[in-house]
């Protein structure tokens, strides 16, 4: 897992991927469970237990596109024009380029099929002096996060290699962009046209998303 | 940078090590507030999009990383380099370079911003302030020999089919080379040439208009 704090907000973005995922269903199930408990404390509990947002690492280019729509939605929580109930949904909202909050979910979300999984937890950075059972502290959200996933935690670099680039073009619609038309004309190997082409659709995302509210 | 932004470079989250540039369009007390809200979105959000305009069209642009309009931010890709104002304007430091050589990398600059400003309007992108100083020469990672010109401030850009605004905006940046360099004829030809050979078939008419702006200038007449 890896953490950034960001100083100015107050609050720490924390990331993990995990691959090898097994029983995406279950955890699915269990944060639909969640979300329909009453408020009780144990239904708090319950919900405190799975309070992430679940990413299909697949349609993430990169650990920039995730902290930039993280980022994006923790100023739409300041400015109270959230789309969504939670911060952690909102980071859905962003990375989706649509209007539409359920092809968001669909999209971008944890589904039935995915096979990684990338965990995102916002919250206040935890203090210098904190105790060390203070649930803000990295190895504590870390902790809490292996225990909800069935999974295999992976250092964030292997992000690139999960990407479904093929879907990534479909769903941002890229296919006719002239920046990616450009790379295939040139003279260059297939394997570096085919790096620089995935480089150009991870630049193009960050912009995306970033720009998201106020987009045509 | 326009006079009515402020521009820092900051970290957002210091361990990243990836800086931005956050530029500010503070509030203008001159204005009415609700006035000067209205301003400031809508600026922010046409410079955004011009960006991502830009760079979907293959442009090179800084790309876009943080959009709050209701306060006026925008945060862009940090592009290490310098402009090409000063590269071009640097003539006493680089008195000790070989001449030839400092015309053979003027001449590859002129080449460049030639090719980004065709891509930019055969993607009928308008810049508005098309000056030495919008521009940056990238400083690339050591190995790599080429350079890369950066279009920077969509502040005043728009967007339009019509030949006048493409030739008007190859005018103002003319005017920016005649004030800010010597022999800038010759630069500027450069940038034509590269510009040109970009727009293909588009490039007739709108050198023909250029030559009607020039006698002109940049506004229409309003007589008759």
């Amino acid at each position: 897992m890896e953490s950034y704090p960001y100083p100015h907000l107050g609050l720490t973005f924390h990331i993990a991927l995990f691959t090898s995922l097994s029983e995406p269903t279950a955890l699915l199930q269990r944060l639909i469970h969640a979300s329909t408990l009453p408020p009780t404390p144990e239904g708090e509990a319950a919900r405190d237990a799975v309070n992430f947002a679940f990413i299909d690492a697949a349609m993430v280019t990169s650990k920039l596109v995730l902290l930039t729509a993280a980022y994006q939605a923790c100023i739409a929580e300041w400015e109270g024009t959230m789309k969504t109930k939670t911060v952690h949904s909102e980071v859905l909202w962003c990375l989706s380029p649509g209007r539409n909050i359920t092809d968001a979910l669909r999209y971008f979300g944890l589904s039935g099929k995915s096979k990684s999984l990338l965990v995102l937890h916002i919250c206040p950075t935890a203090a210098q002096d904190a105790a060390p059972d203070d649930p803000q502290l990295a190895a504590n959200v870390e902790a809490r996060m292996r225990d909800v996933i069935q999974g295999q935690l992976v250092p964030l670099d292997t992000l690139i290699s999960v990407t479904d680039w093929p879907a990534i073009r479909k769903v941002y619609k890229l296919a006719s962009d002239a920046s990616l038309s450009q790379i295939q004309q040139s003279a260059a190997s297939k394997e570096v046209k085919e790096k620089e082409t995935n480089e150009m659709m991870d630049q193009t995302v960050v912009s995306i998303v970033a720009m998201k509210s106020v987009a045509a | 940078m326009s006079p009515d932004t402020r521009s820092q470079k900051v970290y957002l989250s210091p361990p990243f090590p990836e800086p931005i540039l956050l530029k500010h369009r503070f509030t203008k007390s001159y204005r009415h507030p609700t006035l000067d809200a209205q301003i400031t979105r809508t600026r922010v959000q046409m410079e955004a999009r011009a960006l991502v305009r830009c760079q979907r069209a293959g442009v090179r642009v800084p790309g876009v990383r943080l959009v709050d309009a209701a306060v006026g931010v925008l945060g862009v890709e940090w592009i290490e380099g310098a402009s090409v104002r000063k590269v071009l304007g640097g003539g006493a430091e680089a008195e000790d370079e070989d001449e030839d050589e400092e015309a053979d990398v003027e001449e590859l600059i002129m080449r460049l911003i030639g090719l980004e400003i065709s891509k930019m309007h055969r993607a009928d992108i308008i810049h508005g302030d098309l000056t030495t100083s919008n521009m940056m020469l990238r400083r690339l990672p050591s190995p790599s020999q080429t350079s890369e010109i950066v279009l920077i401030d969509f502040g005043l850009s728009s967007t339009s089919l019509l030949v006048e605004d493409k030739a008007v905006d190859l005018y103002v940046l003319e005017r920016a080379f005649a004030s800010t360099h010597p022999d800038s004829e010759s630069l500027f030809g450069g940038v034509l040439e590269a510009y040109s050979k970009g727009m293909g078939k588009a490039w007739p008419p709108i050198y023909k208009r250029l030559e009607e702006v020039r006698l002109r200038g940049r506004k229409r007449s309003m007589v008759g």
